[in-house]
């Protein structure tokens, strides 16, 4: 048993089994998604290879060496050298570092925004509603690059500025999906319950509510991680992503003047992207399946 | 089911690092082609080599050259017949006949798969065609000379918009590219790059050389049937000397103190100071008087006719579609007498990316483009060498490092010479360009009649460049390799430059790494170029790197000058954002302005070469050069070594 | 419902105002103005202010905004400050394009999305499911401009039938070509950018026709359809997708802005003629009065295509009341 997050359920908070139990529940349902598993897989490589980046890497993302200019992948070099002789594979397991960072902060970034916005809009509704949403559709409105090229205008060009602008301009849906969710769930029985014996509006908020959006945000986050790193590199295009230490996204960017001439310098980081952001989905897919109670197989 | 999943992996894997085997294919195909003026010639019978000359079936290289040609059986004689040329080829003889005259050749005609095979290089070379063998592609590419005549079209490929089609207000090089084939200026320059005039036919310097009177061209039109005259010359100048006009060129016209008109013919200007530099700002394209005479100078750009221009040039401005197309048609009644423009059409194609204009080049979809990307270069000129020609031509700028005069670091010249001798700029050259470029010593680039050729280049020099840091002072080096005076502090600094660009990242990336290695510690910073220029022009820098393309007179007041840099309230008054401030060159710019005999001036410039390159207030970097391509058919073209003259003179070959 | 659509009205307005601000002070406290681009470093920072001061950019920003909210009044949107041509003339001409790229690619998505989504959700974890689930993430995962260049150099410069700019061959008209021949000739330009915007964005509507799918058919009455022994086609079809369809086409309305703004990275690469790329350049070329014009026009249509969905809902699901 566990909670259920669809409309006209029946929710049982008091009797939900243990953290533990659930857990493991989930994980099970989780493991039965074969490709979810394998993506979860490559992204614990891909986040122990960014962690290690210093012990994996055989040199510097900043290493260069003239006499070594344009080198194809060989077993010296693994995925061949760029113009300047910087070896693309040292660069990737560097850029994996940016990449990921940025999909993982960016995410949260936007998860939390998107969250508090979403519940306190559909929670209190009225005026408050219409405030918050509104300001939700101001932010939807704007062109997401005017207000990145703005405040990368403004503000120093760092990797966690550009983190910063890609979550801040992320939230939006998920801002719309949450307030969704509380508005059915805050007429919900138990709900009115909780009221009734003169729970807080945070208490009920927090355990009752929140925890039973809880499936949705985190489907909806994961595949955001994906979308942000896809961001970063589209960002990269324009000459406006992270430049050192180096992205994925630069370092493909890079080689798109050589993209036919040398091109492993921009197919490598595009696998990696491409990669990354398929296991993100794929785990994200995995756990709707796992966290989704209708799931019957 | 997973397993299938992963098989498509697989195979999308396979499908993506399939792309490594597309490229360049090095493999020859054993096959000859041949194309005339960039078709390829179609033979019944493949072209074979024998004894090393390329042999052709006869009537199909005689017919695509525009020649007669008939067949004697009884003899097995082939005779091609053009213009004033005869040739006689017999099968088996090793002696053709033109107009008679016996002339050698080293294989003789034959029969080949059942065909009469000729040496394809003697036919077209005895009907006066230029013959080329590219090795790469095993092609025998054949161009004949043809009468220039009128008709046809080329499609240009033009990186994006043009900003706007009025002489007086475009910056960008877009824009300029499309003005210049409707609009001709008071004066224009030839090949050698010297002053002839365009709209003036003629013109007289007063003795003191301060009055300057020109002499129109009779019968010149406008496109719109009016007659031109000296008073659209000076209402062109008045509207840029005017208060409210919101172009850049302003400052060319700052020595003049009047404009008269005479009369409808002759225009005096006079000025107020001497200034040598004054007519080549006079290539600036003249505006009708009477279309924008009505308009109030500060609303100038948004006139309409600012968008489709009324000219005096070769070319008429017929349609521009935004993002798409501009599209311009001949002007029959063009004033230049016996140079008449022949083209019927020039259709610019707007596309933004650099390699998808490569693609439209190689697909076929356009006939020119001004610049190929520089790692593509040798590929597109060996693959499509039958189609294409290539044109090198030089940048007439250069790229520099500027420091900050006054600086705590960069005051001591010996620093300067340091970072110099520590930098490989013919690697720089090569890497980053592929040698397409040339190393830069002081500030007249060699495309300058100005240019000193005897400046020393600072060889690439380690040891050199330490000894000069250590006598400056900075003779410890810390356990991070960095170098450290006697007060300990590091030799450290931050350089600022525009983002957006690969090439100067991976430039800085290189300069950041051999300043490390003589220890110094450089950190880069790029900004979005507005705010760049903003900082260049408020003095927020320690150090920056940037580039000039020059004007073509190479009077450098603007940038070396002491008056150039900033005033006592903080304004900057020219391009001396570093602060140069050297009285003898302050002299020596002076004189070389006010000095109208090219042989002086070139002493003079070569002087401040010389100072500027011993004591570097800028680290000169090099200057890099573009390759043209353009299809073999457009003809006619005629090439300065940095651009191209005369479009009127330009023809569609066969 | 009078009373609730008023209220919305009444926002909708202080909301543009808010925007209207908010972008014109973002804007003009951004480092750069238009003359610095548009001289590119070849005018003195003294002539620059002169030109400056010619265009009001030394004033405050209030004051600046005021001018502008003026003119807006006055139905004005005035001239670029870099073109010097009229703005709304500038959108027009480039907004058909984006509005007939999108407008296809929608019809393109969901013509696909849902008969897929369909059959993912009813033969749920079958090899198509599958098939269809790694076909939408891969799209999905894949840079649009890497996909986009891949395309332009091994497909674009391999057939050509396919042009790789551009929109349309300059002269190629109905009139004198015939409407055949027009047609063709719009399809070689469509092909790349419609092929990299559909594939990148099929993922998200199947999936969610997949969801939405699902949910119905596990709803009490299909199950009874079936139950009664109904044919699985007929319940598929009689039953559940209708109620399924209703959150697609709710969804509508939250496209409807996307139909009218371009993307940069495709409308560079492929040259397409659209607003994507005026919009970018205005950005980055500080041409205020273009960005206030399209912000505007943005916002403003953002908030109806929310309104309009909000409408939607209404009519949909008569349990959403109002008050």
């Amino acid at each position: 048993m566990k909670p259920n997050v669809t409309p006209g359920g029946t929710p049982h908070v008091a009797l939900m089994p243990k953290e533990e139990t659930y857990g493991r529940m989930v994980w099970r349902r989780f493991r039965r998604h074969k490709l979810a598993v394998v993506s979860l897989f490559v992204l614990l490589l891909l986040y122990g290879m960014a962690i290690f980046a210093p012990i994996v890497a055989p040199y510097h993302y900043d290493h260069m060496d003239f006499t070594k200019s344009l080198h194809p992948p060989s077993f010296t070099s693994w995925f061949g050298t760029d113009r300047i002789g910087g070896d693309i594979f040292s660069r990737v397991v560097w850029g994996s570092r940016i990449s990921l960072a940025v999909g993982l902060v960016a995410a949260g970034i936007a998860l939390v925004i998107g969250t508090i916005i979403g519940a306190l809009a559909g929670y209190f509704g009225g005026i408050i509603d219409d405030i918050l949403m509104r300001f939700t559709e101001v932010v939807a409105s704007f062109p997401t690059m005017f207000l990145l090229l703005t405040v990368i205008a403004v503000l120093p060009r760092s990797t966690m500025n550009i983190m910063i602008v890609i979550g801040a301009t992320a939230w939006p849906g998920l801002a719309r999906m949450v307030r969704g969710q509380f508005l059915s769930l805050r007429e919900m029985d138990y709900v009115e319950a909780a009221r009734a014996v003169g729970a807080t509006d945070t208490s009920i908020v927090f355990t009752h509510i929140l925890l039973n959006t809880m499936a949705p945000i985190i489907v909806n986050a994961s595949l955001r991680i994906g979308g942000a790193i896809l961001v970063e590199s589209g960002l990269s295009f324009l000459g406006l992503g992270v430049i050192s230490p180096p992205s994925w996204g630069t370092i493909l960017n890079g080689g798109r003047p050589l993209l036919r001439s040398a091109p492993w310098i921009s197919t490598i980081p595009g696998l990696f992207i491409f990669v990354t952001v398929l296991a993100f989905n794929y785990v994200g897919d995995g756990l709707r399946d796992a966290l989704d109670p209708r799931a019957t197989r | 089911m997973v397993r299938k999943a992963l098989v498509v992996l697989a195979v999308v894997a396979l499908l993506v690092t399939g792309f490594y085997g597309i490229g360049p294919s090095a493999t020859a195909s054993p096959r000859i082609a041949v194309t005339i003026n960039g078709h390829p010639l179609v033979t019944d019978v493949a072209p074979a080599i024998v004894n090393g000359r390329t042999l052709v079936p006869f009537r199909a290289i005689f017919e695509a050259l525009g020649a007669r040609v008939d067949w004697d059986e009884a003899t097995h004689t082939v005779r091609g017949t053009r213009g004033q040329t005869t040739v006689r080829l017999t099968l088996g003889q090793r002696m053709a006949f033109v107009n008679g005259a016996p002339m050698p050749i080293d294989v003789a005609p034959q029969i080949l798969n059942g065909r009469t095979m000729v040496p394809g290089r003697f036919v077209a070379e005895t009907l006066e065609g230029k013959v080329e063998w590219i090795q790469a592609t095993n092609t025998v590419a054949i161009t004949t000379p043809t009468e220039p005549a009128v008709g046809g079209e080329i499609v240009f490929g033009l990186g994006g918009d043009p900003t706007t089609l009025n002489p007086i207000l475009s910056t960008d090089a877009g824009s300029s590219t499309v003005i210049d084939m409707i609009h001709n200026g008071l004066v224009r320059t030839n090949e050698r790059l010297e002053f002839m005039g365009d709209l003036a036919e003629d013109w007289i310097v007063s003795p003191d050389n301060l009055t300057l009177t020109f002499f129109m061209r009779r019968g010149v039109q406008w496109h719109d049937g009016r007659p031109f005259t000296a008073h659209d010359v000076k209402f062109t100048y008045d509207t840029i000397m005017h208060p409210d006009y919101t172009g850049v060129l302003r400052r060319d016209f700052r020595a003049v103190r009047e404009i008269t008109v005479p009369n409808a013919h002759t225009l005096v200007i006079r000025l107020s100071q001497v200034d040598a530099s004054f007519i080549t700002k006079l290539t600036v394209g003249i505006i009708p008087r009477h279309i924008f005479s009505g308009t109030p100078v500060a609303q100038l750009r948004e006139h309409a006719r600012s968008r489709s221009p009324i000219g005096t040039g070769p070319y008429f401005f017929r349609q521009w579609i935004p993002g798409q197309f501009v599209v311009l048609e001949r002007n029959p009644n063009y004033f230049w007498a016996g140079n008449e423009p022949y083209i019927e059409r020039i259709r610019y194609r707007i596309i933004h990316d650099t390699q998808a204009m490569l693609v439209a080049l190689e697909a076929g979809q356009i006939d020119w483009m001004g610049s190929i990307p520089v790692d593509d270069i040798e590929r597109v000129r060996t693959t499509h060498a039958a189609r294409l020609q290539f044109r090198e031509l030089r940048q007439h700028g250069y790229w520099y490092i500027g420091m900050k005069q006054d600086h705590p670091i960069f005051r001591d010249v010996r620093v300067r010479q340091a970072m110099k001798y520590s930098l490989d700029r013919p690697g720089m050259v090569q890497t980053l360009f592929r040698g397409y470029g040339t190393v830069i010593n002081a500030d007249q680039p060699p495309t300058s009649w100005a240019h000193n050729p005897n400046v020393y280049n600072y060889p690439h020099n380690r040891q050199k460049a330490i000894d000069l840091l250590v006598q400056a002072g900075w003779n410890r080096v810390g356990a991070d390799g960095i170098r450290r005076n006697a007060q300990g502090q590091r030799l450290a600094f931050t350089l600022i430059s525009a983002s957006g660009d690969q090439t100067r990242v991976e430039m800085l990336a290189i300069i950041r790494n051999q300043w490390r290695a003589v220890g110094i510690d450089m950190t880069i910073e790029l900004f979005e170029v507005s705010v760049y220029f903003g900082k260049l022009d408020a003095g927020e820098f320690e150090i920056y790197q940037w580039g000039w393309n020059l004007g073509l007179d190479p009077d450098n007041f603007i940038f070396f000058h002491s008056t150039s840099g900033f005033n006592a309230e903080g304004i900057l008054m020219g391009f001396n954002d570093v602060g140069y401030n050297n009285p003898q060159v302050d002299r020596l710019i002076e004189q070389a302005r006010a000095t109208f005999d090219q042989e002086t001036r070139r002493q003079l410039y070569w002087q401040i070469s010389e100072i500027l390159n011993r004591e570097l207030p800028y680290i000169f970097l090099y200057n890099r050069n573009a390759v043209a391509a353009h299809h073999r058919r457009i003809q006619g073209i005629v090439w300065s070594h940095i651009g191209t003259l005369f479009p009127e003179k330009w023809f569609i070959g066969r | 419902m009078a009373g609730y659509i008023a209220r919305r009205f009444v926002q909708l307005l202080v909301l543009l105002i808010g925007i209207s601000i908010v972008s014109f002070s973002i804007m003009h406290i951004a480092p750069g103005s238009p003359i610095d681009l548009m001289t590119d470093r070849t005018t003195t920072a003294e002539d620059k202010a002169r030109i400056e001061a010619l265009y009001g950019f030394d004033k405050s920003i209030p004051e600046q905004y005021f001018r502008w909210a003026g003119q807006i009044i006055r139905g004005e949107f005035g001239n670029s400050f870099v073109t010097g041509e009229p703005v709304l003339d500038m959108i027009m001409a480039r907004l058909p394009a984006t509005l007939l790229l999108n407008f296809l690619t929608l019809i393109i998505i969901y013509v696909l999305s849902i008969p897929i989504g369909i059959i993912s959700a009813v033969r749920q974890y079958s090899w198509f499911d599958h098939l269809v689930t790694f076909y939408a993430f891969l799209g999905q995962s894949m840079p649009e401009f890497w996909l986009a260049l891949l395309l332009l150099f091994y497909v674009g410069l391999r057939f050509p039938f396919i042009q790789t700019t551009g929109m349309a061959t300059w002269g190629v008209s109905i009139a004198e070509h015939g409407l055949w021949y027009f047609l063709v000739d719009r399809v070689r330009y469509l092909i790349l950018p419609l092929a990299v915007i559909s594939f990148t964005n099929l993922a998200s509507i199947t999936r969610y026709m997949r969801a939405s799918m699902l949910e119905v058919i596990s709803q009490d009455y299909v199950r009874t359809a079936r139950a009664k022994g109904l044919p699985q086609i007929k319940v598929i079809l009689k039953h559940a997708l209708r109620n399924a369809l209703l959150p697609i086409v709710t969804l509508i309305g939250f496209e409807l802005p996307i139909l009218f703004s371009g993307s940069v990275i495709i409308e560079t690469i492929f040259s397409w003629p659209g607003v994507g790329l005026l919009s970018w350049n205005a950005v980055m070329q500080r041409d205020y009065q273009v960005i206030m014009a399209f912000n505007l026009l943005g916002a403003s249509l953002m908030v109806l295509g929310a309104f309009v969905a909000d409408m939607l809902y209404l009519v949909v699901d008569p349990r959403i009341k109002y008050n």
